[in-house]
């Protein structure tokens, strides 16, 4: 554990999972967006 | 006319109900614009077939696999115990993902950690959907009698042996379902697997994606079915690599289903 050969992006990943809890650096306030437009369709 | 209905467990428990399924959306399914499509298309669906559900919305995390793939093991712990934690105090029994990573993870990892659910890959909901009927899929549409070939993803395919329901779901459209050369148990990777996503390419001659895209053109199909998130971006990319952007599609199954309903 000591040796260190992780890929930088990898050390990155690390640092958003921790903070953003997601892989990539989004606001976890974020995560619903998605959401939004499916809500305001109609229902065909 | 009303419109479709995201509701999130937090809304559900205030109001005294309990949806029949989690869906688990994921962090591609949330964040990237390609696989948020995708996760419309699904929740469509859901809304179309009248199934109880529920997502997690902003309880969701992280499930932990690329942290887990990359050897950080504490991190992976990190986030799927505090998952747990959350799905365990909603009493969640059943959990449909649309991303093979993180089914696989909570389907063979988070037992461990004190996670125990009835785990299934949206391929699997959508071809029990349509072989209970429940789904109608319209006749035509646009691939209607054309080539499509299905890219198996690792974490579906090779490491949980899913490999009949998303062709099934395939088959029910219509089309003309033509395999590759390496498929099913001889499946390649697309060169995202085990946290390759979040990197870059180990160097080589030539880059994983390249070499499973030139195995999908050989087949002649004019689209690349697949089933998980992080494999439709690397066959998108090796698409536009080859420069074939205008006569051939990545599309994911739920996509394939909800345009054939017509929502």
């Amino acid at each position: 554990m000591e040796e260190s050969g992780t890929p930088a992006q990898w050390n990155t990943m690390f640092q958003n999972m921790e903070t953003s809890f997601s892989p990539w650096k989004f606001s976890p306030s974020d995560r619903f967006n998605w959401a939004e437009k499916v809500k305001e369709e109609e229902m065909k | 006319m009303s419109t479709y209905q995201v509701p999130t467990l937090a809304e559900m428990a205030a109001a005294s109900k309990t949806p029949e399924i989690l869906f688990w959306v994921g962090c591609a399914g949330s964040f990237d614009e390609r696989y948020k499509i995708v996760t419309q298309a699904f929740v469509k669906i859901l809304n179309k077939v009248g199934v109880s559900f529920a997502v997690l919305g902003p309880e969701e995390a992280c499930t932990g696999d690329p942290a887990r793939r990359a050897g950080n093991e504490f991190l992976f712990q990190m986030q799927a115990v505090a998952n747990i934690q959350v799905m365990n105090a909603y009493e969640v029994k059943k959990v449909v993902t649309a991303c093979p990573h993180c089914f696989n993870t909570i389907k063979n990892e988070y037992p461990a950690l004190g996670g125990n659910y009835e785990v299934i890959h949206h391929s699997q909901f959508l071809q029990q959907l349509i072989h209970e009927g429940k789904v109608v899929l319209q006749g035509g549409g646009e691939f209607k009698g054309k080539k499509i070939t299905f890219h198996d993803s690792c974490y579906l395919g090779r490491a949980n042996e899913v490999y009949e329901a998303p062709r099934e779901v395939i088959q029910a459209l219509d089309v003309e379902l033509v395999e590759m050369k390496r498929c099913k148990s001889k499946g390649l990777c697309c060169g995202a697997g085990g946290a390759q996503m979040f990197k870059e390419p180990e160097p080589g001659a030539k880059d994983i994606n390249i070499e499973r895209t030139e195995e999908a053109l050989a087949t002649g199909a004019q689209a690349i079915a697949v089933g998980c998130p992080f494999c439709l971006t690397m066959m998108t990319d090796g698409i536009k690599n080859k420069e074939r952007e205008s006569d051939v599609q990545v599309v994911d199954l739920a996509e394939l289903v909800a345009k054939r309903m017509g929502i």
